[in-house]
């Protein structure tokens, strides 16, 4: 479903996703490994060998495409057409 | 729904975002930001290379786990201390904002200033606003491939620059430098200064005003931190309508017009593209290069400058004076920002006075749980993780209290030196009988022995009697 139109450049519609999940990725980064020290964890029981900066950037680009994904559908929920949804017990004609 | 079967029109979902091409300009506030700005970049690009103390003054040394702020020494424990100056930033920004409005956007957001110094190189490169204007609509030659080509290499050396600048705050810059020269850079931190950079130039080259349309959320709660006592950048319509054109010495009352020539200056300098003449927006960055360009209209034509200036909402529309201006900057919404704000620095500065720089983890050891030993006596074993915030090194003693008859057995002394951290494991026994089966409350205290300011700290943990 494509989204209403809008007055804004389709660039606005990247920012509004990317940048809030951007901020909140570092943070979330940054608390995440406040709490936890990536040279004391052994990931994945010992099989997975991460140097700090790599944990911090995996930290970071993990919870980045996590946000982001979250704050795209929320806006594609929020901008998609709301219609009757269509129902089974009333065929429309 | 067949009778209109033929009829098809194309919705457009989005507005083309037109390319802002803003004219140069010169006068007080263009003179302010340049100010601002070597300001700004001097501490940012400068402060990396400080050295305190033998070491880095300003390090987030994420490695090795430790923050350096000139004397100060944090550790991922004090991490409330980043939260304080978060609320305090953000309780400046909506104090200045209430007083004078996006200050902050016009003179020293990383945004604003990134743009200004990758325009001064487009500039260079590409002439104002009309050259630049017709050498973008021009065939690609070979003029224009290197002027563009010029830029952009400068632009991404910036880039470079800035991405090596802001990694050099996360792990040390001078052995950070010796690694670039030497082209021995980890894959991290290669990594992130190339992103780094990216950012950089795609943000100041490209997006420019549509990270403060689009992206900033500042941008869209100003309203809320404004009231009509906030100072902004405005156009005095009584003074300027009817705005139109008119021949030189002409007076303007004599023609019907207001002081508003219609000269379209005050858009072409906007960065972000709008007509202040429309009013207060939310894209308006504050920057004042409208005044800038108005004044030095008005300035042609000996009218009084000040046809858009910084004014209140209210001191347009009641004709003020500075004076009444000034009088209305304390107003209940100032100070109750003001008192939040004093009283929040004021904490942080005390607590970060008053910390003790020793700071201690009692960890009871998991895999040693209580035993009993020799037949007399019940061990317990913890690890305890010292960190010294102090510059000096100290030889820490570590005694018991708490439980009658508990004596520790062994690691009584931890040596820790100046800024670090260090480890040891105590053993403290008691002797068989002497407490019921079950965790008993004691505390461990570490104290340093003699020489340089006595530290101390104490403790809580639990002994446990096995069943």
């Amino acid at each position: 479903m494509p989204p209403l139109p809008t007055d804004k450049p389709r660039s606005a519609r990247w920012g509004a996703v990317l940048w809030p999940a951007f901020l909140g990725a570092a943070l979330a980064d940054a608390v995440l490994f406040t709490l936890i020290d990536p040279a004391q964890v052994h990931w994945l029981e010992g099989r997975l060998h991460l140097s700090p900066l790599m944990a911090y950037t995996v930290g970071f680009f993990g919870f980045w495409l996590l946000i982001a994904a979250s704050s795209w559908l929320s806006l594609w929920l929020h901008e998609s057409p709301s219609g009757e949804p269509p129902s089974p017990r009333s065929p429309r004609n | 729904m067949g009778s209109s079967a033929a009829e098809s029109k194309v919705i457009e979902l989005y507005k083309a975002a037109p390319k802002i091409y803003p004219k140069s300009v010169s006068g007080r506030f263009a003179r302010l930001r340049v100010f601002t700005l070597l300001v700004t970049q001097l501490v940012f690009y400068g402060l990396a290379w400080l050295q305190w103390n033998g070491r880095q003054a300003v390090l987030f040394d994420l490695v090795e786990r430790k923050f350096y702020i000139f004397g100060w020494i944090f550790w991922p424990q004090d991490v409330l201390y980043l939260a304080f100056i978060l609320i305090i930033s953000a309780y400046s920004l909506f104090f200045v904002t209430a007083i004078a409005g996006r200050v902050f956007c016009g003179y020293a957001c990383p945004q604003t200033v990134y743009t200004e110094i990758f325009m001064w190189v487009e500039r260079w490169f590409e002439g104002d606003r009309a050259a630049r204007m017709k050498l973008d609509r021009g065939p690609w030659t070979r003029e224009k491939l290197w002027r563009k080509g010029g830029k952009h290499a400068v632009w991404i050396l910036m880039a470079l620059w800035t991405g090596f600048t802001f990694v050099g705050y996360f792990t040390p810059i001078r052995d950070l430098a010796v690694k670039v020269t030497t082209l021995s850079t980890g894959p991290w931190e290669t990594f992130w200064i190339l992103f780094y950079g990216f950012a950089t130039w795609g943000n100041a080259g490209f997006m420019r005003e549509q990270v403060c349309k689009y992206m900033c959320p500042y941008a869209r709660f100003q309203s809320v931190m404004f009231d009509r006592d906030t100072m902004i950048v405005t156009y005095d319509a009584a003074r300027g309508e009817p705005r139109g054109s008119r021949k030189k010495g002409v007076d303007p009352a004599s023609a019907g017009l207001g002081a508003c020539v219609d000269c379209s200056l005050c858009v072409q300098v906007c960065p972000t593209g709008i007509d202040i003449r429309n009013g207060l927006q939310y894209e308006c960055i504050g920057c004042a290069a409208c005044i800038d360009v108005c004044d030095s209209v008005m300035d042609k034509l000996n009218y009084p400058r000040g046809l858009v200036r910084y004014a209140t909402e209210n001191a347009i529309e009641k004709q003020w004076g500075w004076r009444e201006v000034r009088a209305h900057i304390l107003r209940p919404r100032i100070m109750i920002y003001g008192v939040v704000l004093v009283l929040l620095v004021g904490g942080l500065l005390s607590s970060l006075v008053l910390r003790n720089p020793l700071k201690v983890d009692v960890i009871r050891d998991a895999r040693v749980l209580a035993r009993e030993v020799e037949g007399q006596w019940i061990e317990n074993v913890y690890r305890l993780n010292v960190m010294n915030a102090s510059e000096a090194a100290h030889r820490l003693r570590v005694s018991v209290e708490g439980i009658d008859g508990a004596r520790l057995d062994r690691g009584g002394l931890i040596a820790v030196d100046a800024a670090s951290n260090a480890s040891g494991t105590v053993a403290v026994r008691v002797p068989v009988g002497a407490l019921s089966p079950g965790t008993h409350p004691l505390q461990l205290i570490i104290e340093s022995e003699a020489g340089g300011a006595p530290l101390a700290v104490r403790e809580k943990s639990t002994f446990m009697v096995p069943r």
